[in-house]
């Protein structure tokens, strides 16, 4: 071990951490604090909230919300499967057939990026709108009577139904699931392919034996960064949705910023926190992979 | 009424048909009749042009004391809902002559999207005691009231509002949300009832009930205002909105609730139904006249209807917010506002009706002085200036108490999917 | 895309001749090859759509307040992108709360970054997950307690609480990129510069400090972009002030303006040029490099030959 090597092991590495971690500890953890103290006070805005430590406050909430606690997991989970199909063929073919334009069309892949969030929303109300063409190509093909029937849409149009927030969803997070994937399958050493091929003989069995178990982190990182942003928005629904697809992140925005009723939204704001938090360490156990930073 | 704390202030009383509109004994003078009707039909006898009704109140007689030091601050803060005032070439010529004769600046900022909402970003900074950084904001007379309440707005100095002395219709005297008038000037009312596509109804609606004819279903917006949503309701349902009780909005609850289930209505639009409307996804909703005028040119086939059973009155409300450091240049504000020829230029733009005793004859006429043509179709346009049997079914929102509004508010929230 | 996609229907049809059996499994899986192609260009079609709708509407002029359906062709909103009162003060706030909260959260990122790709130290792992957590935490909850802790202590919200919060969730988007960079390079030039210079501070400034340059760069440009393009976190916590993005949220009640499309589009336009650039850059250094390099083997190969 060179001398050099030793002084920076022996040098504390505090400082250079400190003014980071304060600030995250000051402004993430302390108030994840006053979010748990919040959600068990009672009261209203102008009394004031007094802490009596009831734990109902979370029961209640819950037990009202259910309903789109529900309605917030099977969207995210679909819009992440959603992107999940779309992007690992995106993916794929950037990383085994990009050649050299992969630069070029990883910068398309996160083109959307780089027009604002809300923008690109509306974007999608004006082509979902109920007189626009997609709304009367996919009507005269019929394809909205076969979604009406499986209750993605309804009343024969795209807007305002749970097929037009999932899609603004799946786009708007598009691009998370898109980058993990690519990263991981750029890393794969193409000679590993080769041989399966040879070994298998055949494409989809050395597809499923060796290019998709390799990139198994890039499939956990991409689900993970699509899943937790989705379960929590609220712009899509607000934007795209109806009153019968109102997401959890509604409910915490309107308790918090119109109703003013912050204890029962801190309740729903950290509930949803934690369950996060267990599904990550649940789905981390599962696929095997620890290290996400 | 009967769980409503009311505390010492017996005038309060007089909110329950009346919020925003005439005090008991304003009604019972001028009309004789009972109801909240009658605090609109009320407000015709100027709006309508007729220039007779001087004030009969001496506004500010018991409240003349206040005076603030009358320098004028190079600029000034003004927060107001969205397209609520005159706009030219992307400028607002009422604000630049304004900040031209008085050698000011003013910040208008269109950042009020909803009552509840704005107060909830300053409710905090108000309750410490402290300047929220705005010297004028305009609410919604039921929130308003709430604001007077509490003592979070500065008291007016009449002596510097000679105009709107003279100029502010007599039915707007003494509110019972502001009974002395030593607090609030009013905006601009306006009323809440139906619009609709009739290209794409291919009828004529006439009352709330169509809003649930199963031909429109996930065509059918009603209001984020739970006022305006569940007034109509009520009205539908025959009850009386200005002295509802919980059980009556549990009744209009009931009445919506159905429709929200099977998807006849398609969301709770705040000022966000107008695009909506205007590009065909709705056929029909629950909307202010103001908007449904200001949508013709995107669409021509809107239409803005009072039904049947009557619709809602409200009004917005200039208000100076506590500890704001400019109260002078907003009195300045409220006093050139009330120019019949400010006021009818505004007007030309914005369609709701107007407080300022006048405004509708400059509107006619024109004024070429300020740039204004004259513009008869506004003046005569029966949703700015609407005529009285309009006003004969106009009824205002009773002032709810601090538990009526959260059972309210929890009915409203179980209907918009945010409960 | 297209050059690889020729290139393997090259090959194909060459063995196709050369092996006229094995035609119709060859058949297929060139449909199968090509199939995925098509997909991925459908995929790209779903991407770029709604940016195609946003520049188109730019040029729009609609009649009455929505610009929802096409009517006239207009350059009008692009020669006043700022005439629509409220958005250039929105614009504007937005544009200083991103240059401040991107330097003070690189340089607190990186200085972590430092840290942790540097020294082994108690508590490493720790300090990992507090940087991944923010990461994996939806914007609605960072955003709704922050705001509680800002009402529970009586903190006025406005310019400085947005700034805090977008400093909080930039600062581990940048620890992560950094890191990244730090990893990769060669850590014995800092080691011979330190045998040289024998000072930590010159070695940090002449030789860590350019090397990891480019990283902190693209931490930088990234945090600019998350902060310029925050709605959640900063609708929970802007109090009255009105952001660029929550502009365009008080807009889309009422009718959005061309100009916020102008504005969007010129974003767009501004991020993509600057990435180009970037990429095209990093061609050039490869190309230079790989000319230099083999201009060096020729000398010395012409050195050995004479």
């Amino acid at each position: 071990m060179s001398r050099v090597t030793r002084l920076f092991r022996s040098a504390p590495a505090y400082p250079l951490l400190l003014p980071g971690m304060v600030w995250l500890a000051i402004f993430f953890f302390v108030p994840m604090y006053y979010l748990l103290d919040m959600s068990l006070r009672t009261g209203n805005l102008l009394d004031g909230f007094n802490q009596v430590y009831r734990f109902a406050n979370y029961g209640d909430a819950i037990r009202e919300n259910k309903e789109q606690f529900i309605r917030s997991i099977i969207y995210a989970a679909s819009a992440t499967a959603l992107a999940f199909c779309i992007s690992y063929p995106l993916a794929y073919v950037i990383a085994f057939r990009g050649g050299r334009y992969k630069n070029f069309l990883l910068m398309l892949v996160i083109a959307p990026f780089f027009t604002n969030y809300l923008i690109r929303t509306l974007a999608w109300e004006t082509i979902l709108a109920d007189h626009g063409i997609v709304t009367s190509t996919f009507r005269s093909l019929g394809i909205l009577t076969a979604t009406d029937k499986l209750g993605f849409t309804s009343g024969q149009r795209l807007l305002a139904t749970p097929l037009a927030v999932v899609t603004g969803i799946t786009y708007n997070y598009l691009p998370f699931m898109t980058l993990p994937l690519y990263v991981s399958l750029e890393k794969i050493d193409k000679r590993l392919l080769e041989a399966a091929l040879d070994l298998y003989a055949n494409r989809p069995r050395a597809f499923m034996r060796v290019t998709l178990p390799l990139s198994l982190p890039g499939i956990f990182a991409g689900t993970l960064l699509t899943f937790i942003p989705a379960i929590g928005d609220y712009i899509n629904a607000y934007l795209l949705g109806s009153t019968q697809t109102t997401m959890i992140g509604n409910v915490i925005q309107s308790k918090f910023l119109t109703f003013n009723d912050y204890p029962s939204a801190a309740a729903l704001s950290f509930t949803l926190m934690a369950g996060i938090m267990v599904f990550v360490i649940i789905y981390a156990r599962i696929l095997g992979t620890e290290d996400l930073a | 009424m009967t769980n409503e704390p009311r505390g010492s202030r017996a005038d309060i009383e007089a909110l329950a048909f009346a919020r925003g509109a005439l005090t008991r004994r304003d009604f019972m003078r001028r009309v004789g009749l009972a109801g909240g009707s009658l605090a609109a039909a009320n407000l015709l006898a100027a709006c309508g042009g007729s220039v007779g009704g001087a004030s009969t109140q001496n506004p500010g007689s018991s409240a003349g004391a206040v005076k603030y030091p009358h320098t004028v601050s190079p600029d000034w803060n003004w927060s107001n809902w969205t397209l609520y005032i005159d706009e030219k070439n992307h400028r607002h010529p009422s604000i630049d002559m304004f900040d031209a004769k008085y050698k000011t600046h003013t910040n208008y900022i269109e950042d009020i999207n909803d009552n509840e909402e704005f107060f909830g970003k300053f409710q905090a900074t108000l309750q410490a005691g402290q300047d929220i950084g705005r010297d004028m904001v305009t609410l919604t007379d039921w929130m308003a009231g709430k604001w007077v309440q509490f003592g979070y707005v500065e008291p007016l100095e009449w002596d510097i509002l000679p105009n709107v002395k003279s100029n502010l219709l007599p039915t707007y005297h003494g509110r019972s949300i502001d009974p002395n008038d030593e607090f609030l000037v009013p905006w601009q009312s306006g009323l809440t009832g139906i619009g609709y596509n009739s290209e794409l109804t291919g009828r004529d609606l006439t009352t709330v009930s169509d809003l649930w004819d199963p031909k429109f279903k996930g065509k059918v917006s009603l209001l984020t205002e739970m006022r305006d949503t569940f007034g109509l309701v009520m009205l539908n349902l025959g009850i009386d909105p200005s002295k509802c009780t919980t059980a009556d909005a549990q009744k209009a609850h009931d009445a919506i609730k159905p429709y929200v289930d099977n998807g006849q209505i398609r969301a709770f639009y705040g000022n966000d139904y107008s695009n909506h409307l205007a590009n065909g996804d709705l056929t029909a909703a629950m909307v202010w006249s103001g908007d449904m005028v200001q949508l013709l040119p995107d669409n021509p086939h809107l239409k803005f209807v009072v039904p049947d059973e009557g619709c809602m009155l409200w009004t917005d409300n200039m208000m100076i917010p506590k500890h704001a450091k400019n109260p002078y240049n907003a009195h300045l504000w409220m006093n050139y506002y009330y120019q019949p020829n400010i006021a009818a230029l505004v007007e030309d733009w914005v369609n709701y009706i107007c407080p300022v005793n006048g405004a509708a004859d400059v509107l006619k006429a024109g004024d070429p002085s300020i740039g204004l043509q004259g513009d008869p179709k506004v003046a005569d346009n029966p949703l700015i200036f609407p005529p009285k049997s309009t006003l004969d079914k106009a009824h205002v929102f009773k002032s709810l108490s601090a538990s009526e509004e959260t059972q309210f508010n929890t009915l409203f929230a179980d209907l918009t999917g945010t409960a | 895309m297209a050059a690889g996609t020729e290139v393997t229907q090259a090959t194909g049809a060459q063995q196709d001749t050369a092996q006229p059996r094995k035609a119709p499994s060859r058949f297929w899986a060139r449909v199968r090859y090509q199939l995925l192609n098509v997909f991925a260009g459908l995929a790209f079609l779903y991407l770029l759509v709604p940016i195609a709708v946003v520049i188109l509407f730019s040029f729009n002029d609609p009649p009455g307040r929505f610009n929802f359906t096409w009517h006239k062709f207009s350059t009008a909103a692009w020669q006043h992108p700022f005439a629509t009162p409220g958005i250039q003060d929105a614009v504007v706030l937005s544009l200083k709360i991103a240059f401040l909260s991107t330097i003070i959260a690189t340089i607190l990122g990186t200085l972590m970054a430092l840290a942790l790709a540097r020294y082994s130290f108690r508590g490493r792992s720790v300090t990992n997950f507090v940087i991944f957590l923010p990461m994996a935490t939806p914007e609605i909850v960072m955003g709704s307690s922050l705001l509680t802790l800002f009402i529970s202590i009586s903190f006025n919200r406005g310019f400085t609480t947005i700034l805090i919060a977008h400093i909080m969730f930039n600062i581990s988007y940048v620890v992560v990129t950094v890191k990244a960079r730090i990893y990769g390079f060669d850590r014995r030039m800092e080691e011979a510069a330190m045998d040289l210079y024998a000072n930590e501070f010159t070695t940090f400034r002449k030789i860590t400090l350019p090397l990891i340059m480019p990283g902190v760069l693209a931490a930088a440009m990234l945090a600019f972009a998350l902060s310029i393009d925050d709605f959640v976190i900063t609708q929970f916590n802007a109090g009255p002030d009105i952001t660029f993005p929550l502009f365009i949220y008080g807009a889309a009640r009422t009718g959005v303006p061309v100009q916020v499309n102008v504005i969007g589009s010129m974003i767009f336009l501004i991020a993509i040029g600057l990435m180009a650039v970037n990429i095209l850059y990093q061609n050039y250094r490869g190309k230079r490099d790989a000319i230099a390099i083999s201009g060096a083997v020729r000398k010395a190969q012409l050195a050995e030959a004479t």
